[in-house]
């Protein structure tokens, strides 16, 4: 924690003059206090839903601590093991960064504010038992939620334009789950190995270079 | 307080969170099931109101569920019992998968997954948004306003903060329904 200063990063001007930053091998520091922060702003942000949009946007465009592409890998991981999506997001981008205490401290960032103010919601409720007129007023910010979620499957897909493969594999992914509404691991079933096979690195050690565009 | 209800708390709730396998959400279910129906810590309108409070909040709404439950059942105690028991088993999963994940870093099946896998979470993204979108418009102004962000966020640079604040304050006066 004492070298919390270290990180200068700002969350606004990120965008700029990191041309292709060095990913593997050498991260940037980033502190327990970053992780923590950093979900309790996904966590915050997030409200009215959207938060893999939200997660996208501070993990990808403002701290880029993933690339886009690690960023779909470790949510589809997310997706696949139990529990919350957005838990098992900060478990294990905290786990990358800094093992067992990242994921703590980042766990501790996305929940410790909002269940204190739940509880405190809850406790009015049990005494009054009548909901805090919150619903009402939250439709705005859920239909804008909407959009962001949307925006940035736009923008992602954008990226996929010149690979066939990979068009195909997510319009059939939006099928099965979003029109067919079939179970998460049926749709992974059938799609992953396609993913898989097709993507395996053949021949050349390493496709590299990637990961910018 | 009871001891034997904080133990329930946490076999049911722990027990849920391992098999919370897609999203928090689809145990719910089976959450209403065991609190309701077995355990009666809490009434069939308890369990309505109190789901629509943790969508309102901010955070994971399963945990803040079961917060919530564990507070009727068992007070402050119980809830923060509730909220481990929901978030740690899962947590711990995916901390040791997560180690794995980067222990392979530069394995081909690793590439393969990553590369293979992301256009198909692409999908899923998308899935969620028309599943998020059906649930959340009900009315031509949610629609609109649902358009509108879209493309400003798609086409512009402008802050997301400004547009949901937008969008809040809308809802806030009743504009949008």
């Amino acid at each position: 924690m004492s070298e919390a200063g270290r990180t200068n990063e700002s969350p606004t001007s990120a965008a700029v003059g990191h041309g292709g930053a060095p990913r593997s091998d050498t991260k940037p520091p980033v502190t327990l206090m970053d992780l923590a922060l950093t979900f309790l702003k996904i966590a915050m942000v997030s409200l009215g839903g959207g938060m893999s949009a939200w997660a996208l946007r501070v993990l990808v465009e403002e701290r880029r601590w993933l690339t886009e592409e690690e960023f779909l890998g470790a949510l589809t991981l997310c997706r696949i093991l139990p529990g919350a999506n957005q838990v098992n997001l900060a478990v294990h981008v905290g786990t990358r960064y800094r093992g067992v205490a990242g994921a703590t401290a980042a766990l501790a960032g996305l929940t410790l504010v909002p269940l204190l103010i739940v509880l405190v919601l809850g406790g009015l409720y049990f005494r009054h038992h009548q909901v805090p007129a919150l619903k009402d007023s939250m439709s705005g910010l859920v239909a804008a939620a909407a959009g962001m979620t949307l925006a940035v499957a736009v923008k992602l897909a954008g990226q996929y334009r010149r690979d066939p493969v990979a068009l195909a594999l997510a319009v059939a992914a939006f099928i099965g789950m979003g029109v067919l509404r079939w179970p998460l691991l049926v749709v992974l079933g059938v799609l992953a190995p396609i993913g898989l096979v097709w993507y395996w690195p053949r021949g050349a050690p390493e496709r590299k270079g990637q990961g910018g565009a | 307080m009871n001891l034997l209800t904080l133990f329930a708390l946490i076999w049911v709730l722990g027990s849920l969170s391992l098999v919370a396998v897609g999203g928090g959400n689809t145990v719910l279910p089976e959450l209403h099931v065991q609190s309701v129906w077995n355990y009666k810590w809490l009434t069939d309108g308890e369990f309505a109101d109190i789901f629509a409070i943790a969508q309102a909040a901010p955070g994971p709404s399963t945990a803040l569920m079961a917060a919530l439950i564990g507070m009727k059942a068992a007070g402050w105690t119980g809830a923060i019992v509730a909220a481990l028991a929901m978030l740690l088993p899962a947590a711990a999963l995916t901390c040791a998968a997560s180690f794995a994940w980067e222990r392979f870093r530069t394995a081909p099946w690793r590439v393969a997954v990553e590369k293979g896998l992301a256009p198909i979470a692409m999908g899923f993204l998308l899935a969620t948004t028309v599943i998020i979108v059906r649930a959340a418009d009900h009315s031509w102004p949610a629609f609109i306003v649902t358009g509108i962000a879209t493309v400003l966020l798609t086409a512009t640079r402008i802050n997301p903060l400004i547009v949901m604040a937008v969008a809040g304050l809308l809802g806030f006066l009743g504009l949008v329904y």
